[in-house]
């Protein structure tokens, strides 16, 4: 790793985004979801699935039409496949390669999660709980295991490149997108679609994540639940969807005349090494990779004009991760955080969230921290964006995510 | 009743192109084995009968499985 500036920049091909896809609660395709989020409007809302528990709202995809977007083959997908597939198809269409633009056996997939096909397995083992006598759907296999949103997508676009799913928890998404810029870096891949999904709003995450006390309870009012850092936060919103990001090398992109809407200039992936679910009390894994990325990016802090925080709207996570963006960036950087429009969309969030950074580069517009009314006590001394979006050039951004068992993935975007 | 059935439904779920010949076999019609189990386990759940594996092999024709779901006392479902 390089450690003088701008060095490893002009070290490594550039990379750049060029396509966007997502699917979130705050709208099936991008453009939707971007301007929910610029409007500040929280999606979390009573859910049916999740009756008669003690958390029952979530921020949900309800517009999605899995049978409408991909016919009968739809049944052939868990949701968190669909999800996968419908952000690739909407990324690529995006990124527009043309005819013979990419090489099939050149375009890699790279797709986190941290659930997987959950919500197959639980209702295929119900089904074997009937004793029936022959209960479980040859199918069932196929959909649930962990790998199938990258090879859905693999399957769905006929791309024969490396095509892989990884999970780093709620760290997923960013940390597709950090290995999908080694792979281009290292010239396997001419592009990848890289992203992250889940579609884990069942019974058993509600009821799981309550246990580990890491919901919000606000029962009353489910669309004020999600608060990154304000003072009355007490818990996240289980989310789901997915966002895929078209990566490549810039050349490519300038060849066809495709603008890109960021580049991505470096990331960092680190480990606390030190618990189960909670964060090093003093952010140390996270430090690690925040310095890792910016080394990797060729910037210095003072470069950064936004930081997309990971912050879910737990006690805990969002003030440490106060702590970390004060200690790099001081009380000068614009910091938002989406979740309180999307609630925490698990392994998609990195993606979901990088995604909205590079439309903020791409905009000049930094999104509002939706229901953020004052700071907790325990949150540093940062600039939170909120109420309303803010008009600012963003040259350069950073975008976090962490995950259970300590996992810290940090991206580094710029203009291009 | 059970061929227009099951003509219908390897056509639209199944994806069997052009006009299907119920003497012919699915290896014939190109249906893969996953379909064809999954084919078994649709047919069990729709109609609520047991399609076992030796029931439904590659080289079953659609009108034989069409015998075999009438003498099992299947109902087509509304």
């Amino acid at each position: 790793m390089s450690t003088s500036r701008h060095t490893s920049r002009h070290r490594s091909p550039e990379v750049v985004i060029t396509g966007l896809g997502m699917v979130t609660p705050a709208g099936t395709d991008t453009m939707t979801s971007w301007k929910a989020v610029c409007a500040g409007l929280p999606t979390a809302a009573p859910d049916a699935r999740l009756q008669g528990l003690p958390v029952d709202f979530s921020c949900a995809t309800s517009g999605f039409d899995a049978n409408r977007l991909l016919g009968t083959d739809a049944r052939r997908m868990d949701p968190f496949s669909q999800y996968a597939v419908a952000a690739a198809r909407e990324a690529v269409a995006d990124a527009a390669p043309g005819d013979g633009g990419w090489d099939p056996a050149r375009v890699g997939v790279l797709m986190g999660s941290a659930c997987g096909g959950l919500g197959t397995w639980l209702e295929q083992a119900a089904r074997l709980a009937e004793a029936r006598p022959r209960p479980v759907n040859p199918l069932a296999v196929p959909k649930a295991i962990g790998n199938m949103a990258a090879a859905s997508v693999s399957m769905d676009l006929g791309l024969h490149g490396v095509s892989l799913g990884l999970s780093t928890a709620c760290a997923s998404g960013a940390s597709a997108l950090g290995f999908a810029l080694d792979l281009l870096r290292a010239g396997r891949c001419d592009a990848v679609l890289a992203g992250g999904t889940d579609a884990a709003v069942l019974p058993i995450t509600s009821a799981g994540f309550d246990r580990l006390k890491a919901l919000s309870r606000r029962r009353d009012a489910p669309s004020a639940a999600s608060r990154p850092f304000d003072r009355e936060r007490d818990g996240f919103v289980l989310a789901e969807g997915a966002a895929v990001l078209v990566l490549e090398h810039a050349e490519a992109a300038r060849a066809r005349g495709r603008r890109p809407y960021a580049r991505l200039l470096g990331y960092g992936e680190s480990s606390d090494a030190y618990h189960l679910t909670s964060p090093h009390p003093e952010g140390k894994g996270a430090q690690l990779a925040m310095r890792q990325a910016l080394a990797d990016a060729g910037v210095s802090a003072s470069e950064v004009a936004l930081v997309n925080a990971h912050a879910t709207s737990t006690p805990q996570g969002d003030a440490v991760e106060a702590r970390l963006i004060e200690h790099f960036f001081g009380s000068h950087t614009a910091v938002t955080s989406t979740k309180g429009v999307t609630g925490h969309m698990l392994g998609a969030a990195g993606a979901v969230e990088a995604a909205f950074t590079a439309l903020s580069i791409d905009h000049g517009v930094i999104p509002p921290t939706a229901n953020f009314e004052t700071p907790g006590a325990d949150v540093a001394d940062i600039d939170i964006v909120h109420r309303t979006a803010r008009h600012a050039p963003v040259p350069i951004a950073v975008s976090n995510a962490f995950g259970f068992g300590g996992h810290n993935a940090v991206v580094v975007l710029g203009r291009p | 009743m059970f061929i227009d059935y099951l003509i219908n439904l390897l056509g639209t779920v199944y994806k069997v192109p052009g006009t299907i010949d119920p003497d012919r076999s699915f290896v014939d019609l190109e249906v893969d084995s996953l379909s064809l189990a999954e084919l078994g386990a649709q047919l069990e759940d729709e109609l609520g009968v047991e399609v076992a594996e030796e029931d439904l092999s590659s080289l079953t024709t659609v009108s034989e499985l069409a015998r075999l779901l009438e003498s099992r006392g299947a109902d087509i479902p509304a």
